[in-house]
């Protein structure tokens, strides 16, 4: 195997990629900064809010409000997006410009071609990701929050393993159908609606349903507080191995678009 | 006597209602070059896209090289070169990265009769193929097509978008892959395209096969115009009963005859007047299925098939 579809994927993702961490990583920065110089001030604020509603803001989180922005919403929200939409576009983008036609005349199978996107995904992922990570790590020690660095590793870990999920939905709807906007619209979709259930059923007393919702196993067990966790990432993993053996299946049975 | 290179055998796929192939029976020898002609939407893409595996028959089987093109797709392709009918490309790869990146898909070719094929082509391989024009954006096609010298050439309206030489230089590497001992299976919606380099056409019209022939033999058979100017006013019998003559329409000074065979008992008609001016036109496609069609289906469907053309 060449590995050439992998290659050309890795080095036109390289500048996206890098300027998703960079604005990932400047956000981080900047957040935390602002957060150590007005800890005390947003704790003030936020100790008179209701505890369900500081729950929903993620203000109980160590450095409070600010940092709660960044690991809970800022982040993840940005690596779905980004991993939903390259997720989208790894095979059925190819299918839908008309090169795949191409592609796939070439003597490559079309397994291996599903699995060079998939891994082109998952390392830019894990790119983007890292750089954030660095950015938490070096600012937090700066700056001074009380988030412990082994918290941001596992807070990371899971940050990976969700972004991914949605992203290996998102191949696998591509994959299936041919259709990079149908794939985007419906992981998106898949996105924000069980992002808001993880949100709000718990306010609700609906704890049992938001575990539904992968959004749960990415902040439900608390990795920036109490580190790593083991089922959690265990279920965002399954739920990856499951989205791409349907990738691998419905790809390599059904009619090529051209 | 070897294999067919091209084999298929009642290959039929349809998409929901619609039977884009219907029992295809088709056989391509082994150093030859095979015309596929059919107006567009005639399931010329969609045979080929049969035999490359990218998408799976309905029902009836094909075979490339000897070999199943679903089960063996891999081995297929690796002697296999392919120009898509619509021929899309990375727009921010420049002419030589793309090269290089389905090389590398190869597992490698050889740079030196790379450079050869772009250098007879003319193709500019430094700028980035978004900026091409059509004609440039088809020579990388065909130069990926060639580069790894493959047995059998798949060549889907190869000649979209390229000048006149480029054509000419083209039909010699067609001519030169011939000559080599390999096969071209070129598709055409225009005889014109094929005519020259093919030895024999298969005609498909809806889906089906109607017609294998050899080329020069078909155009024997064409239907050919040709239109007279005359000095004066002619009588409208003046091609009556001349021997392959179908239709004569004569207006005044003018004249448009269609006819089949020799061209000379027309001439001979004609110049018994003052004839300008002639300009004989080319048989395209339509008249030669139209030839068909009056042999082959009943004589209404042929008027239909004219008359939705009009």
């Amino acid at each position: 195997m060449s590995n050439a579809v992998l290659a050309k994927d890795l080095a036109e993702r390289r500048l996206p990629v890098v300027a998703l961490g960079a604005v990932l990583a400047i956000f981080t920065v900047a957040a935390l900064a602002i957060s150590a110089g007005l800890q005390d001030t947003i704790n003030d604020i936020s100790e008179g809010f209701p505890d369900a509603l500081n729950a929903f803001i993620g203000a109980d989180v160590p450095g409070g409000y600010v940092v709660a922005e960044v690991f809970n919403l800022i982040a993840p929200l940005t690596l779905v997006t980004y991993a939903v939409l390259t997720g989208a576009s790894a095979v059925a983008g190819e299918e839908d410009t008309g090169t795949m036609d191409l592609l796939a005349a070439q003597p490559v199978t079309r397994r291996a071609i599903l699995a060079e996107k998939a891994g082109g995904l998952g390392i830019a992922l894990l790119a983007s990701v890292l750089m954030f990570g660095a950015a938490a790590v070096a600012s937090s020690t700066v700056f001074g929050i009380e988030v412990s660095t082994a918290g941001i590793v596992a807070t990371c870990l899971h940050l990976f393993l969700l972004a991914a999920a949605f992203g290996s939905l998102a191949l696998a709807i591509g994959a299936a159908t041919g259709n990079p906007n149908l794939a985007a619209g419906v992981a998106g979709v898949v996105a924000a609606i069980s992002y808001v259930t993880n949100a709000m059923l718990p306010m609700a007393g609906l704890d049992g349903w938001a575990r539904l919702s992968p959004w749960h196993y990415y902040a439900g067990s608390d990795p920036l507080l109490k580190g790593f966790n083991v089922e959690h990432p265990l279920v965002l993993a399954v739920l990856i191995v499951v989205a791409l053996t349907v990738a691998f299946v419905t790809f390599d049975r059904r009619d090529l678009k051209g | 006597m070897s294999k067919p290179v091209i084999w298929t055998d009642r290959l039929t796929k349809t998409f929901g209602d619609v039977t884009a192939v219907k029992n295809l029976n088709l056989e391509v020898a082994r150093g030859e070059v095979f015309g596929f002609l059919g107006p567009n939407g005639a399931g010329k893409s969609t045979t080929i896209r049969t035999l490359l595996d990218q998408i799976r028959p309905t029902s009836g089987r094909a075979e490339i090289l000897g070999m199943g093109c679903h089960v063996d797709s891999l081995q297929i392709r690796r002697s296999i070169g392919y120009v898509p009918g619509d021929l899309a490309l990375y727009p921010k790869l420049t002419g030589a990265q793309t090269l290089q990146y389905f090389a590398r898909l190869r597992g490698g070719v050889d740079q030196r009769y790379v450079n050869e094929l772009a250098e007879r082509l003319g193709a500019d391989l430094t700028r980035k193929v978004g900026d091409y024009s059509t004609g440039n954006r088809q020579k990388i096609g065909l130069i990926q097509a060639f580069m790894h010298r493959p047995d059998l050439l798949i060549l889907d309206e190869p000649n979209a978008g390229l000048d006149p030489l480029v054509q000419q230089e083209f039909h010699t590497m067609v001519d030169e892959v011939r000559d080599d001992g390999r096969t071209v299976f070129l598709s055409s919606h225009t005889l014109s395209e094929v005519e020259r380099v093919a030895d024999r056409v298969g005609i498909i019209r809806e889906g089906e096969l109607v017609v294998v022939e050899r080329v020069d033999e078909l155009k024997r058979k064409a239907i050919r115009r040709i239109d007279f100017e005359f000095a004066d006013a002619v009588p409208s019998d003046l091609f009556d009963g001349v021997p392959g003559v179908h239709t004569a329409e004569v207006d005044h000074r003018h004249a448009q005859v269609s006819f089949d065979g020799s061209v000379n008992s027309i001439l001979k008609a004609a110049m018994t007047r003052e004839v300008v001016n002639l300009n004989s036109r080319e048989s395209d496609l339509e008249e030669v299925f139209l030839t068909y069609y009056r042999t082959d289906v009943d004589g209404s469907a042929a008027r239909e098939k004219r008359a939705s053309h009009v």
